[in-house]
C-alpha cells in the first residue's frame, strides 16, 4: 500500500528530524542532511518529503511563534509521531533481518 | 532589511498551492538571508532562484479541487439566477429591455451596412474587374464622370493586349416598351421606368453575377448581344411580358421607334447590383440609332455610356492607365486628349465613391459607412453600461448571499461563474427579443431608406449573433462579477458594504458621462442633420417651384406640331395657366449637359469663358419667374428664336461687363454662331448641390430642336380639383402620343430628390438618436429607483428634521447635474468635428450655431431630469412615517 512505504530518502529526512528534535523544520533539516550525507539537498526536496511524511501520519507538524525573522513567517516544526517511530524501527529491523542472513563468505574479495 | 527577489516568491505563490505558502516562504527568507551574509546579495539571489526552483515539482502544484459534478454547480447556478430574476422583475425587465433595443439596432445597422458593402462582390475576378472613369480639367477644376465615348470600348479591347474583357454600357431610363403580337400589333405597353441598359456581347464575360457563366436560361449567349436589335429579358420580365410562353423571336418595340428581338432569357440579377436592370439590349444597335456617331465620335460623351475592364492577371492598373492615355490620344485632338484623363475605378468603389456616380443613382461613401458602424457600436455599449451600471449597484443587496457562499466554500471564480452565468441569460433574452424588434423594424426601414433587405437570414447573420450575445455576455458580466466575489464575507456580514464602496463609485461615474456624452452626440447631430435638411428645403432656387407639372416629350416624336398640339389643348383647361418647352427643367439632376463658349469679338481674349447651354421657349423665363435685372426676355418671333440669347449674372460678370446693364445689345460669339445679348436674369440654381460648377454661368436660347421636357404651371384652382385636372391633362397627352405612356411629376417633388439621401440619413439618424436616448434613460431609471430605494430612510429623516421636498429632489440631482455638464464639454467638441466634416459634402451648408449645441445640452437635461426628477419626487413627497416605520 501507497501509505506505509518509507523510501530511502525519506527514511534520511525522518532520522534527521529525530535528531533535531525540538529544532526541525524544513531549512534545518536541509542543513542538517547535507552536513550529515555530505550530499547537495534541494530545500524543495526536503519539504515535498516531510509534508509527504504527514500525509502519511509519520510525521506531526505544528506552526512555531511568529518571530520578527524570516519576513514574519512562521516555522513549521516536526517531530516523529508514533507510526514514525515504528516505520524507522520496522524498516532499521528489516535491515538487520537481511544482514544476519548474510553467509560468512559471501563478502570475502580476496583472492582467488 | 534583507528582501529576497519579489517576483519570485509571487511567482511561487502563483503555483504552490497555498497550504505550503507559509512554510516555504518562510524557509526561503532565512536562507535567502544566510546566503547574502555568506556570499553577497548577487550570489545570493542567483542561489535563491535555484532553491525557489526546487520547489517545481508535481506535489506542490496547486489542486484544482474539481467538483464532484460540475453539471449540478452549472445547473444550480441557472436555478439561483432564475430565483434571483423573479424577485427582481424590474431589473431584468429595463435591462431586457435596453439591451434588445440596443442589439436590434445594431444588428440592423450591421445589416445596411452589409448591404450597402455587398454591391457586385460576387462576381468571378471581381478584384481584376474596373470601371473606366474619366477626370476632365474644366476651368481648371476636375470634374469627375463616368462617362466614355461610344467607340472607346471598342479600341480599348482591340489595341490593348492587357484587357482579357472589355464591355460598354449604355442606359436608358423611362422607356416605352410595346408588346407586340404575330400581327405586329401593340398588345400591351409598359413604362420601365428604372429602363434598360444596352451592353455588349462581352458583358457576361466580365460580369458573371456569381453563376460561373451559367446566367443563361433561354437563348444562345455568343449571338444573342452581338446582333443589331436584339432584346435579352430577365426571367421576371420575361414572365411579366408574356407569361408562360417562351419569348423567344417575339418582337419588341421600344420608344415606338425601334423593334426589338427577343434573343434571350438570363436569371434575375441580384438586389446588390450596380446594375438595376430587367432588360439588357446589344450595344452594337446605337450604330443605327446615333448613326456614324456611335462608331466614329471620340468627342461627344455621356455619362451613361460606361466602359468595364477585366485585366489580364499581372497587369497593373497605374500601367494599363498609362496604355490608355497613349491609346486615346492616339484617336483625339490634343486639347482633348489633354483635358480628358481615363483612369480605372476597382469594382468595389463603384458603389462607394460619391464623386462618380453608377446605374443605381446611389453611392454610400466609405464615410458613411464607417459612421453606421461606430453609431451602432455605441449603441451596445450604452447598452452594456446600463447593464454594468444596474447590475454593480444591485450587488450590495447581495452581499449577504456572497459572504455565505465564501463562508460555506465558494470560490471566486465560481462567483464570477454565477454573474456570468445571470448576464448570460440576461443577453440571451435580449437577443430574442431583439431578433422580434427587428424583424419588426426591417419592413418600417426598408420603406423609408429605399433599400431591400433580400434574405438577410443566414449561416453568418446567425453566427454574429451568437457571438455577439456572448461578447456581449463578457463585456456586461465581468465587471459586476468582479465586484461581486471581491466581497469579504466578514464586512458583508458587519453589513459594513454601503453603496460608496463597492465597485469604483469613480468607475460608474465615468460609464454615466459617457451615456450622457453618446446621448448629447446624437440629439447635437440630429438636430443639426434636420436643419440642413431644412435648409436644402428652403434653398431659394432663383426661380419659382410650386405648383409646375413637369412631363418628358418622348425623344421619338419632337414634331413641332405635336408640341403645338400640346400647347393648344393643354391651355383650353381652365385650371393650366402657363406652358413652357426646354431641355429641361431647371435644376434637373439628370438633364444633359451642354457646354459651349462665351466670348466677346475684339475684345483679345478670342476664348472666351465656358459656359453651359440651356435650351427654352419664350415662356420659360416667365412661368419660372426667373427675375430678369437687365433688358428683356426672349420674345416669340423669329428675330428672337434665332438670334437672341440670355445670360446670368455670372456669366455677365465673368465676360467682363461690370454693370449687368452694360451688357445689353451686345454681340457674343458662341463656337462659331453669334447672338446679341436680350437680357441678364438673375441667378438661379441650374443642377444638384453637389454638382460642382452648379449655379455658374448659363447661357439661354432659343432652339426647337432641343426640347425635352414640358413644365405646365397650374393656377390656384387646379388644387381644388387637381385629379380631374390632371385627367385632362393626360386626355390631352394620350391625344397627341398615344404610343407613350402618360407619365408627370411635380417640380418640388423632383427638386426634393435632391436631398432625398439626406432626408433619408436624417430620417434614420432620428430614430436611432430616439433608441439611445431611451436606452440611456432606461439605465438611469433603474439606477435611480435603486438608489432611492436605498435612501428611503435618509429622506424620511431628513423630511423629519424640516427638509422640503424641493430640497430633497436637488440634493438627488446635483450629482446627475455635474456629470450632465462633465459629458457636455466632451460632447461639444466631438459632435463639431463630426458635424463639421459631414457639411463638408455640400455646396450650400448651414453654419452651426451656438444655440444648436446648448439645445442639445437642454434636451438631455430634461430628459434626465424628467427621468430622474419623477422617481425622487415620488419618493421625496412620500410620507416620511412609512419609511422611518419600517424595520
Amino acid at each position: 500500500m501507497k501509505g506505509t512505504h518509507l523510501g530511502e530518502f525519506e527514511e534520511l529526512v525522518l532520522l534527521t528530524v529525530a535528531i533535531l528534535y525540538d529544532e526541525a523544520y524544513g531549512l534545518a533539516i536541509q542543513r542538517e542532511m547535507e552536513r550529515q550525507t555530505k550530499r547537495s539537498i534541494s530545500i524543495g526536496a526536503v519539504h515535498a518529503a516531510c509534508n509527504r511524511l504527514s500525509d502519511k501520519g509519520f510525521l506531526e507538524a505544528k506552526f512555531s511563534e511568529a518571530s520578527q525573522k524570516r519576513g514574519g513567517k512562521r516555522k513549521k516544526l516536526y517531530t516523529v509521531s508514533y507510526a514514525g517511530q515504528q516505520a524507522l524501527t520496522h524498516a532499521r529491523d528489516l535491515r538487520q533481518q537481511l544482514w544476519d542472513q548474510i553467509p560468512g563468505t559471501a563478502f570475502q574479495f580476496g583472492l582467488t | 532589511m534583507i528582501q529576497p527577489p519579489k517576483r519570485v516568491l509571487q511567482f511561487l505563490r502563483w503555483f504552490c498551492d497555498e497550504r505550503f505558502h507559509e512554510e516555504m516562504e518562510g524557509d526561503l527568507y532565512e536562507m535567502y538571508e544566510d546566503f547574502v551574509e555568506r556570499l553577497g546579495e548577487k550570489e545570493a539571489k542567483q542561489k535563491f532562484i535555484r532553491a525557489a526552483f526546487s520547489y517545481m515539482r508535481p506535489y506542490f502544484f496547486r489542486k484544482r479541487q474539481a467538483a464532484a459534478n460540475p453539471l449540478i454547480m452549472h445547473r444550480f447556478h441557472f436555478k439561483i439566477a432564475f430565483r434571483y430574476f423573479k424577485r427582481n422583475k424590474s431589473f431584468v425587465l429595463i435591462n431586457v429591455l435596453g439591451l434588445a433595443l440596443g442589439i436590434a439596432c445594431a444588428v440592423l445597422i450591421g445589416l445596411l451596412v452589409r448591404n450597402e458593402t455587398s454591391f457586385d462582390d460576387f462576381h468571378a475576378e471581381a478584384d481584376r474587374t474596373y470601371r473606366v472613369v474619366r477626370v476632365s480639367q474644366i476651368e481648371g477644376a476636375d470634374e469627375f464622370r463616368t462617362g466614355v465615348t461610344f467607340p472607346f470600348a471598342k479600341a480599348v479591347r482591340e489595341g490593348l493586349a492587357n484587357a482579357e474583357h472589355v464591355t460598354a454600357t449604355y442606359n436608358q431610363f423611362n422607356l416605352h416598351l410595346a408588346i407586340l403580337n404575330e400581327e405586329g400589333g401593340v398588345e400591351k405597353k409598359f413604362k420601365e421606368a428604372e429602363g434598360g441598359v444596352l451592353a455588349d456581347h462581352e458583358f457576361f464575360q466580365v460580369f458573371d453575377f456569381g453563376e460561373g457563366g451559367d446566367n443563361w436560361l433561354l437563348g444562345n449567349p455568343d449571338e444573342a448581344l452581338t446582333e443589331k436589335f436584339s432584346i435579352v429579358l430577365t426571367a421576371s420580365q420575361a414572365k411579366k411580358y408574356y407569361g408562360e410562353e417562351n419569348p423567344l423571336g417575339k418582337i419588341i418595340r421600344i420608344d415606338n421607334q425601334y423593334n426589338y428581338t427577343v434573343k434571350g432569357v438570363i436569371k434575375d440579377f441580384p438586389a446588390n447590383t450596380n446594375f438595376p436592370f430587367t432588360f439588357l439590349l446589344s450595344y452594337i444597335s446605337l450604330e443605327e440609332i446615333y448613326g456614324d456617331i456611335a462608331k466614329t465620335g471620340w468627342t461627344g460623351l455621356s455619362d451613361r455610356n460606361q466602359c468595364f475592364v477585366r485585366l489580364k492577371e499581372g497587369v497593373s492598373p497605374t500601367d494599363f492607365n498609362e496604355q490608355v492615355a497613349q491609346m486615346h490620344a492616339s484617336f483625339v485632338s490634343e486639347e482633348i486628349a489633354k483635358m480628358r484623363s481615363y483612369k480605372l475605378q476597382a469594382l468595389n468603389e463603384v458603389h462607394s465613391d460619391t464623386r462618380f456616380g453608377n446605374y443605381t443613382g446611389r453611392t454610400v461613401s466609405k464615410g458613411t459607412v464607417l459612421a453606421l458602424l461606430a453609431i451602432g457600436f455605441f449603441l451596445l455599449l450604452t447598452a452594456c453600461i446600463n447593464y454594468i451600471n444596474l447590475a454593480t449597484a444591485q450587488s450590495t443587496l447581495r452581499a449577504k448571499e456572497i459572504g455565505l457562499r465564501k463562508v460555506v466554500g465558494s470560490s471566486r471564480s465560481s462567483i464570477m461563474a454565477q454573474a456570468l452565468v445571470e448576464t448570460f441569460l440576461i443577453t440571451f433574452l435580449a437577443l430574442g427579443l431583439g431578433v422580434v424588434v427587428l424583424e419588426m423594424i426591417i419592413p418600417y426601414l426598408a420603406t423609408f431608406m429605399e433599400i431591400e433587405f433580400y434574405d438577410y437570414w443566414d449561416a453568418s447573420l446567425i453566427g454574429t449573433l451568437l457571438i455577439l450575445g456572448i461578447l456581449i455576455t463578457l463585456a456586461a458580466g465581468y465587471y459586476p462579477g468582479k465586484v461581486l466575489s471581491g466581497f469579504n464575507p466578514a464586512q458583508a456580514f458587519r453589513q459594513k458594504i454601503s453603496r460608496s464602496t463597492i465597485g469604483h463609485l469613480s468607475f460608474r461615474r465615468v460609464l454615466i458621462v459617457f451615456q450622457f456624452v453618446v446621448a448629447q452626440v446624437f440629439i447635437i447631430g440630429t438636430i443639426a442633420i434636420m436643419l440642413q435638411v431644412n435648409y436644402f428645403k428652403q434653398t431659394d432656387w432663383g426661380f419659382d417651384e410650386e405648383a409646375v407639372i413637369t412631363l418628358q416629350i418622348p425623344n421619338a416624336d419632337q414634331r413641332p406640331e405635336a408640341r403645338q398640339r400640346l400647347y393648344n389643348e393643354w391651355l383650353d383647361i381652365p385650371a393650366v395657366e402657363r406652358i413652357s418647352f426646354a431641355a429641361s427643367a431647371p435644376s434637373a439632376a439628370d438633364r444633359r449637359r451642354n457646354f459651349t463658349n462665351a466670348s466677346l469679338p475684339n475684345s483679345g481674349n478670342e476664348e472666351g469663358v465656358g459656359c453651359e447651354v440651356l435650351t427654352i421657349d419664350t415662356a420659360f423665363v416667365g412661368l419660372y419667374d426667373i427675375p430678369i435685372i437687365a433688358g428683356r426676355d426672349i420674345l416669340p418671333g423669329e428675330a428672337d428664336i434665332r438670334t437672341a440669347v440670355l445670360m446670368n449674372e455670372t456669366l455677365v460678370r465673368d465676360l467682363g461687363f461690370q454693370d449687368p446693364a452694360d451688357a445689353i445689345n451686345q454681340v457674343v460669339g458662341f463656337n462659331g454662331g453669334e447672338r446679341v445679348i436680350a437680357g441678364v436674369v438673375k441667378d438661379f440654381q441650374v443642377g444638384s448641390f453637389r454638382e460642382e460648377g452648379a449655379n455658374q454661368r448659363v447661357a439661354l436660347w432659343h432652339n426647337p430642336r432641343g426640347f425635352g421636357m414640358a413644365s405646365v404651371k397650374l393656377n390656384a384652382k387646379a388644387f381644388d380639383e387637381l385629379s380631374e385636372t390632371l385627367k385632362a391633362i393626360e386626355n390631352v397627352w394620350s391625344g397627341t402620343f398615344p404610343e407613350h405612356v402618360f407619365q408627370y411629376q411635380f417640380l418640388d417633388d423632383r427638386l426634393a430628390a435632391h436631398y432625398a439621401t439626406e432626408a433619408r440619413m436624417s430620417q434614420l439618424f432620428k430614430f436611432l438618436a430616439f433608441i439611445a436616448i431611451f436606452i440611456g434613460c432606461l439605465g438611469l431609471y433603474g439606477l435611480v429607483t435603486f438608489l432611492l430605494n436605498q435612501k428611503t430612510k435618509e429622506i424620511g429623516v431628513r423630511k423629519v428634521l424640516g427638509a422640503s421636498v424641493f430640497q430633497i429632489l436637488s440634493l438627488i440631482m446635483k450629482e446627475y447635474l455635474g456629470l450632465l455638464m462633465i459629458a457636455f464639454v466632451l460632447a461639444v467638441p466631438f459632435s463639431y468635428w463630426a458635424l463639421s466634416k459631414w457639411l463638408e459634402n455640400f455646396s450650400n451648408q448651414i453654419d452651426l450655431p451656438a444655440w444648436l449645441f446648448l439645445a442639445g445640452l437642454l434636451v438631455s437635461l430634461l430628459v434626465a431630469m424628467a427621468t430622474v426628477g419623477f422617481k425622487s419626487f415620488k419618493a421625496a413627497s412620500k410620507n416620511p412615517t412609512g419609511a422611518l416605520r419600517l424595520e
